[in-house]
């Protein structure tokens, strides 16, 4: 019998990572998308770097900076009695900064596509910056918003290199779908290997499916989009 | 379009309309426009002027005695003429000038208008147009 | 009473200008800027609502200090209430036409002004309809109705007609003015347009690279062209006959068709689709009423 508790681990982190790069990516878009800062090159390169990166080299650092032993660590250690290696919670900050262009890149270009004219109408209704966030602007940019959302929770599903660095493969804790495969077939389990690579692929392929349907619909009821 | 350079010479004015008079080197014409010296920069005496009229408006004119009514009357000589079955465009020197005249066949025919004839342009004082020198 | 003084570096196709803009403008005037695209009319309006920032000079409206550069007043486009028409309209997608009216409304605001501007700007049946699916002279409208329900004193129009056909153009613009009267209010309008500033403006601002060539009535700016011609037109190009010598344009003004002789040299630089200024004597054109329109047509 497969053991369902991969799966079950790796939409637990697909979820909370999702869930809180949505909180962390929607002000960082906007604030990528419309700030007039001259140096705002660098954060922008900060947030692809994830795109250009081997997973191996970021896991390596992250792996580095959590570590009980280095500053970071201790400190994380001492005052919130947290640890990020080999844990759960580990994996989720790594996936969130792993995935960081993924909800990052689609939803600030959704603000770039929007003309400014309709902020500068809401400003000029009266509107402060905030209210025409949320009553403008993030209802006009809907399916960036679901592109981020989706793209985010599959590419977090499919994530490998970083999360073998920092989790390695604690069943419970940190032992997801892409690690369970990579073990049975260490293990000459192919059968296994086999049902794990199955359920991953009619995932993304489901998923994929319901985001290019769902945008077909939105395109169709709003041409403006 | 016809266009000559003068100077104003004289403005006479009643209720929004003004008699214009302008010296195109040594020949007056006058022209009647809806406008006062008080409403209109341009019109100034001494002010340089642009005298505007249409081909179709200068009356041709040869071996002329009589009295008429049309003020304008330039001494011309013809340059060159195309004709038409129904119209004649007939080209005249006017001093250092050109002027062009649209006339009928008929009236070209009767005329008798030949290269290097004198003959007489006429314009109605109302249809020349005034523009201030650019 | 608005005084502009203010000065702004801008980055044209030409290399760099400096707009340098000095005028007043009278309560419940109606205020034309006029010029080449690039000459910085949008920039002035945008300077005035507080979309973009001047680099030096002073903004009063109603003797209430909006700008001061030197005093690093600046009043923030929220705080202004201007009603600004976008060239795009900039209507929000997400809402219906009635929900574009609504999100204008203050807090507190009484909801009456909605119904009246959609009546008055004849929306009523489009009120649940989103902006995607109006057309280019519907969504003037909501623009138009959105910029007025804060009850603003002055109105602000970018170019709002040059998107839509002339018959939508002439009904819009008759909108435009029973707005303009029955709210008092002070409006600037970019056009490129002489006829559309001669119906709608008591003032046409000229901007040429950034500084005001003219300012004063449309009469006045327009007709130096030809300073005596009291009977002109602004028109398009339709057709060119050419019989002999002779041409015959054929050309559109509003919605009329008129034939005009012109010489070969007159036409030479003029192409179908060409705006020209037609102009007469007014002596000549003969005056019948409507109603009792001779037989013979031929003036």
């Amino acid at each position: 019998m497969i053991d369902l508790q991969p799966i079950y681990l790796t939409l637990q982190l697909a979820f909370c990572t999702t869930l809180i790069l949505l909180c962390i990516g929607l002000p960082l878009a906007y604030w990528l998308a419309f700030s007039k800062w001259k140096l705002k090159a660098i954060p922008e390169a900060v947030v692809s770097l994830p795109l250009v990166l081997p997973p191996s080299v970021l896991g390596f650092y992250l792996l580095l900076a959590f570590s009980p032993e280095n500053t970071f660590g201790k400190f994380l250690d001492q005052y919130f009695d947290l640890r990020l290696v080999f844990t759960f919670s580990g994996l989720v900050v790594a996936s969130v900064l792993y995935s960081l262009p993924f909800m990052v890149h689609p939803i600030q270009n959704g603000f770039k596509l929007l003309s400014p004219s309709l902020m500068e109408a809401s400003f000029l209704l009266g509107k402060s910056k905030t209210e025409t966030l949320f009553k403008v602007l993030i209802p006009n940019i809907k399916k960036s918003i679901l592109t981020g959302i989706v793209l985010t929770f599959a590419h977090t599903i499919g994530e490998f290199g970083v999360v073998l660095m920092v989790g390695g493969s604690i069943p419970s804790e940190t032992k997801v779908v892409s690690i369970a495969i990579y073990d049975e077939v260490q293990a000459m389990n192919y059968h296994n290997a086999n049902v794990y690579a199955g359920i991953l692929f009619a995932f993304a392929f489901v998923v994929l499916l319901c985001v290019y349907t769902i945008n077909h619909r939105f395109s169709k009821t709003s041409p403006l989009q | 379009m016809n266009i000559l350079k003068g100077k104003i010479s004289e403005i006479k004015t009643e209720g929004s309309l003004s008699l214009v008079k302008i010296w195109v080197q040594n020949c007056p014409i006058t022209s009647i426009v809806i406008d006062t010296a008080e409403h209109s920069e341009y019109l100034k005496i001494d002010n340089p002027a642009t005298i505007i009229f249409k081909e179709t408006e200068v009356v041709l004119a040869k071996d002329f005695s009589g009295i008429i009514s049309l003020q304008n009357k330039l001494d011309c000589s013809v340059i060159s003429f195309e004709k038409g079955n129904l119209l004649c465009k007939i080209t005249l020197q006017f001093q250092n000038s050109k002027i062009t005249s649209v006339i009928t066949r008929n009236a070209f025919d009767q005329l008798n208008i030949q290269l290097n004839d004198p003959i007489i342009a006429m314009i109605k004082t109302n249809e020349i147009s005034l523009a201030a020198h650019d | 009473m608005i005084v502009i003084q203010i000065q702004k570096k801008l980055q044209s196709a030409t290399g760099e200008m400096l707009l340098n803009l000095d005028f007043e403008i009278r309560e419940n005037e109606f205020v034309t800027l006029y010029g080449a695209s690039g000459s910085g009319k949008t920039t002035t309006l945008r300077m005035i609502s507080g979309l973009t920032q001047a680099d030096k000079g002073i903004i009063t409206v109603n003797n209430e200090n909006w700008l001061d550069t030197n005093k690093k007043n600046q009043l923030p486009p929220q705080k202004r209430n201007i009603a600004y028409v976008f060239q795009d309209y900039a209507l929000f997608p997400n809402m219906s036409v009635r929900e574009n009216l609504n999100y204008a409304l203050e807090k507190g605001q009484d909801k009456s002004i909605v119904e009246e501007l959609l009546a008055l700007m004849e929306l009523q049946h489009l009120q649940h309809q989103k902006p995607a699916q109006l057309s280019g002279g519907q969504k003037q409208r909501v623009a138009l109705a959105r910029a007025l329900v804060r009850r603003p004193k002055i109105l602000l129009l970018d170019e709002p007609l040059s998107a839509v056909d002339q018959e939508m153009r002439i009904k819009l613009q008759d909108y435009i003015l029973q707005a303009h009267r029955k709210y008092q209010l002070t409006t600037i309008l970019v056009s490129h347009d002489i006829a559309e500033i001669y119906k709608m403006s008591d003032k046409v601002i000229v901007l040429e690279n950034g500084i005001i060539s003219k300012n004063g009535s449309p009469d006045e700016v327009f007709s130096s062209r030809l300073a005596s011609g009291k009977f002109q037109f602004v028109g398009e190009i339709l057709k060119i006959e050419k019989e002999n010598f002779i041409n015959i344009v054929v050309v559109l003004i509003g919605n009329n068709i008129v034939k005009i002789i012109a010489m070969d040299e007159e036409i030479q630089d003029l192409n179908i689709g060409n705006k020209v200024l037609i102009a007469s004597k007014a002596f000549n054109p003969i005056l019948t009423k409507i109603d009792s329109v001779p037989k013979s047509r031929d003036l």
